[in-house]
């Protein structure tokens, strides 16, 4: 596998969508290729950092209100 | 009682047992909502939006998916439709493919930054450049990377959901993904120098 075969299969491999035979492959040229090391790395930190993006928000009182009335409304139709 | 039973109550009328499924799902939808469009309004809009539709459409279901996977898919809908009015300026797909392609001239040299000082969880500013550059990626492309990448859905609920086949997926993460670290590598760069 060369280092353009690494980066189209990245993906599965973060995904864990490799066959077995292609991924022990894929980390034989990992361990000794210092740019796709950086390449997987770099991917594997975006991912990481875009988990602490956003916060977990609670629904306003007067959204969940609104949406229950809504509802009901269509309950008499 | 399980979320089958539910959805077979409410589709037999009972009110109740709707009311269970959306008690059960909510936050879910409405989290989705801002991950979506990053305001609460429009998160409010996705949530009622999404549940008046399922509601009214709750005949039509016919459990092939989980309940939960089928309002995703409404709110999905739902969402594409207001991304796609959106003024921000996107990457074009051209670009998203070059990257991936390899032939931008920055795929070429890997910045590290593994030992980046400023590579962060809690580096707010660098949070700040992601959620940018999410913001900048097509709709189509945006959907699947929040569904897959931030949600932890599976590629393919990603596809049930949104009706793609599941190589279509995989290229659009794969796509997204090599464009929002080189988003990432340009802060780096700027930062060391």
């Amino acid at each position: 596998m060369n280092c353009r075969e690494i980066m189209k299969h990245i993906s599965d491999y973060i995904d864990k969508e490799m066959e077995e035979t292609l991924k022990e492959v894929f980390e034989q040229h990992i361990r000794i290729c210092k740019r796709c090391r950086i390449n997987l790395d770099s991917i594997e930190k975006t991912l990481l950092i875009s988990k602490f993006i956003y916060k977990e928000e609670k629904i306003p009182k007067n959204v969940k209100k609104t949406l229950y009335y809504r509802i009901k409304m269509r309950y008499k139709r | 009682m399980n979320e089958m039973e539910l959805v077979q109550r409410a589709k037999a009328g009972d009110t109740k047992a709707f009311e269970e499924l959306m008690k059960a799902t909510q936050d879910k939808i409405y989290n989705l909502g801002i991950k979506f469009f990053e305001n609460k309004e429009d998160a409010a809009d996705l949530l009622q939006e999404t549940y008046i539709k399922a509601y009214e459409s709750l005949p039509n279901f016919e459990g092939k998916s989980s309940f939960s996977t089928w309002l995703y898919r409404i709110a999905t809908n739902f969402a594409l439709m207001k991304l796609r009015k959106e003024k921000i300026k996107k990457v074009s797909i051209e670009e998203l493919r070059n990257l991936a392609d390899g032939r931008e001239k920055n795929t070429i040299d890997f910045y590290d930054w593994s030992e980046n000082p400023y590579f962060h969880y809690k580096n707010e500013e660098l949070k700040e450049v992601l959620n940018n550059a999410i913001n900048t990626l097509p709709p189509k492309y945006k959907t699947i990377f929040i569904l897959h990448d931030i949600e932890g859905l599976s590629i393919q609920e990603v596809s049930k959901i949104l009706s793609l086949s599941i190589p279509t997926i995989k290229t659009r993460i794969h796509r997204s993904r090599l464009y929002l670290r080189e988003k990432l590598s340009e802060y780096f760069k700027k930062k060391r120098n």
